[in-house]
């Protein structure tokens, strides 16, 4: 039953202070949630909703003021559990940019994914969602970022802070959101988060969980304003100290083998605390 | 990889002891700041007040200090003769890769020089690159000095490697002295991103913060409130550079070096 989540995008799209700026109508915002909602119930997504309750794609997206049409930054899609909603939700006449890092070349394996954007992004997302939705481009930040320079209403980074910081990716990464971003533009954040007194040794990155306090400091040292945070993706059964990290919990569950009682009582607390940032980069 | 002159300093380190009944010999601070060898580097100590700053930092000549990016030498040539008989005195500096063919590291040309300017053998000064680190120098170092070179890593990406290779070095009552070029607070990022020299102070406490380092105090000794420090060229146009020449020369010298903060961290649990 997909309704309270329609009900609950079209509130919080409303109340949304990224939109308040926009000037749209309250009839344009329902019928973007409703359009959202319609991408959310394609059939593609067989497989991807069972997560929609801990990912809140509806919620999150209108918070962050996400509209068909626009030119959106999905920093690392990876898998391609959000570019499956953004690229059929931007439509015909919106642009989706995969951005990934640069890869150090000690980074093999799982990482050699994230490799070649370029060729890479434009063919996976073929493969997820057709020729439905959006021009698909993709990017490392080491390429020439220039053609698309100041063309991005916004850039979304879906838990990826932890790996920007524990990679060394966070400055590239960074210059790159800002050089692709209109004036204005924002970064809309969600991240797995660590308790406000973690110690700093656990929330460095490696262990997925970061400080809510720490990410927004990183944001203001490259020039980017908190307009606003969310509690949509908050879980506060996560005690977020686990030894072997984020991946502890679903949809991972390291060291819970399946049919274990560990395993049970993890699925029962579900996935990571998270927190919801939207940033506006300033001059 | 210079570990030679690392364990060399850490030998004598280990034989202070010895060393004790010479204290005579050990300079104290203000014997260090009237040596001859500072002839040409004492005009700037009214701009860069070693004495206080140092005091500031609580820095003694007996301590494990790591100066972080010597550079040009102006702060090894108070330290490294102020704190090697006692102590041990350490360069830092981020990865520089393989030097170009002919040239020695950068380890070698920075204690050759060092050696040069204080008469301390060269294999005895200690400097590493921070790739070099190694395990056994971990939770070893008591004060961190960085001098006025934080813009140049936050404009480069090495902030984040070196923070935390910072944090790694210092032992668990270890302190980061900071010295650097302030902007205005309300400047822009465009204005204080580091491409001019100058950081808004909040933004190196939220830097440290990030990586792991409590503020435990800010001074004032460092500050010009007459620097605008808004200048088109950078910080680099105010003396000792005058990257515009002559220009307007006789203002900029009345003006005198950058505004700078002073800031000391501690490491955070």
């Amino acid at each position: 039953m997909r309704i309270p989540a329609i009900l609950a995008g079209a509130a919080v799209a409303l109340s949304s202070p990224a939109l308040a700026d926009n000037h749209q109508s309250d009839d344009a915002q329902m019928e973007n949630a409703l359009n959202l909602e319609s991408v959310l119930l394609h059939p593609r997504r067989a497989e991807d909703r069972s997560r929609d309750d801990a990912r809140n794609p509806a919620e999150t997206l209108a918070f962050f003021g996400v509209e068909p049409g626009m030119t959106v930054v999905d920093y690392m899609p990876a898998g391609g559990w959000y570019s499956r909603v953004l690229i059929p939700y931007l439509g015909e006449e919106g642009t989706y940019i995969g951005l990934n890092p640069e890869l150090h070349p000690s980074l093999t394996g799982y990482w050699d994914m994230y490799r070649n954007a370029a060729t890479r992004i434009p063919s996976d997302a073929a493969e997820w969602v057709g020729d439905d939705g959006a021009q698909v481009i993709g990017l490392n930040t080491d390429d020439d970022l220039e053609a698309h320079a100041g063309t991005a209403d916004m850039v979304l980074v879906f838990r990826e802070m932890h790996n920007m910081r524990r990679f060394g990716w966070t400055h590239d990464s960074m210059m790159a959101f800002r050089t692709l971003l209109k004036d204005g533009g924002m970064v809309g954040v969600v991240q797995h988060r660590a308790k406000e007194d973690a110690p700093v040794d656990y929330a460095m990155g490696q262990n997925g969980y970061q400080r809510q306090e720490d990410v927004i400091r990183l944001f203001a040292i490259y020039g980017f304003d908190l307009v606003s945070a969310s509690e949509i993706n908050a879980n506060p059964a996560d005690p977020a100290d686990w030894e072997g990290g984020v991946w502890s919990l679903p949809p991972s569950y390291r060291g819970a083998p399946e049919g274990s009682e560990e395993r049970a009582r993890r699925a029962e607390i579900g996935e990571s605390d998270r927190m919801t940032l939207l940033f506006r980069k300033v001059d | 990889m210079r570990l030679a002159p690392l364990f060399a300093a850490l030998a004598i380190s280990v034989s202070a002891p010895a060393l004790a009944d010479d204290h005579a010999e050990a300079p104290s601070l203000e014997d260090v700041l009237a040596m001859d060898a500072r002839a040409q580097d004492a005009p700037r100590d009214q701009y860069r007040n070693p004495a206080e700053t140092l005091g500031f930092f609580g820095v003694e000549p007996t301590m494990r200090v790591v100066e972080y990016g010597p550079g040009g030498g102006w702060y090894t040539r108070v330290l490294l003769p102020w704190i090697a008989p006692q102590g041990t005195y350490m360069a830092m500096q981020a990865d520089t890769g393989a030097p170009e063919e002919g040239t020695p590291p950068w380890t070698q040309r920075f204690t050759t020089a060092a050696s040069g300017w204080t008469g301390i053998p060269a294999e005895e000064i200690a400097a590493f690159e921070t790739d070099e680190i190694t395990e056994d120098m971990h939770g070893t170092v008591d004060r961190i000095l960085v001098f006025r070179s934080l813009h140049g890593l936050l404009n480069n990406e090495a902030a984040d490697t070196q923070l935390r290779a910072m944090r790694r070095l210092l032992a668990d009552d270890g302190m980061v002295g900071v010295v650097q070029h302030r902007a205005p607070e309300d400047a822009s990022y465009n204005d204080a991103n580091g491409s001019r020299g100058y950081l808004r102070q909040a933004d190196v406490i939220r830097l440290f913060a990030v990586h792991g380092f409590d503020l435990v105090a800010a001074s004032e000794i460092n500050a010009n409130p007459d620097d605008s420090a808004d200048w088109e060229r950078g910080v680099w146009t105010l003396p000792p550079v005058l990257a515009g020449g002559d220009e307007d020369r006789e203002r900029l010298m009345a003006i005198g070096e950058s505004d700078r903060m002073t800031l000391l961290f501690r490491k955070a649990d």
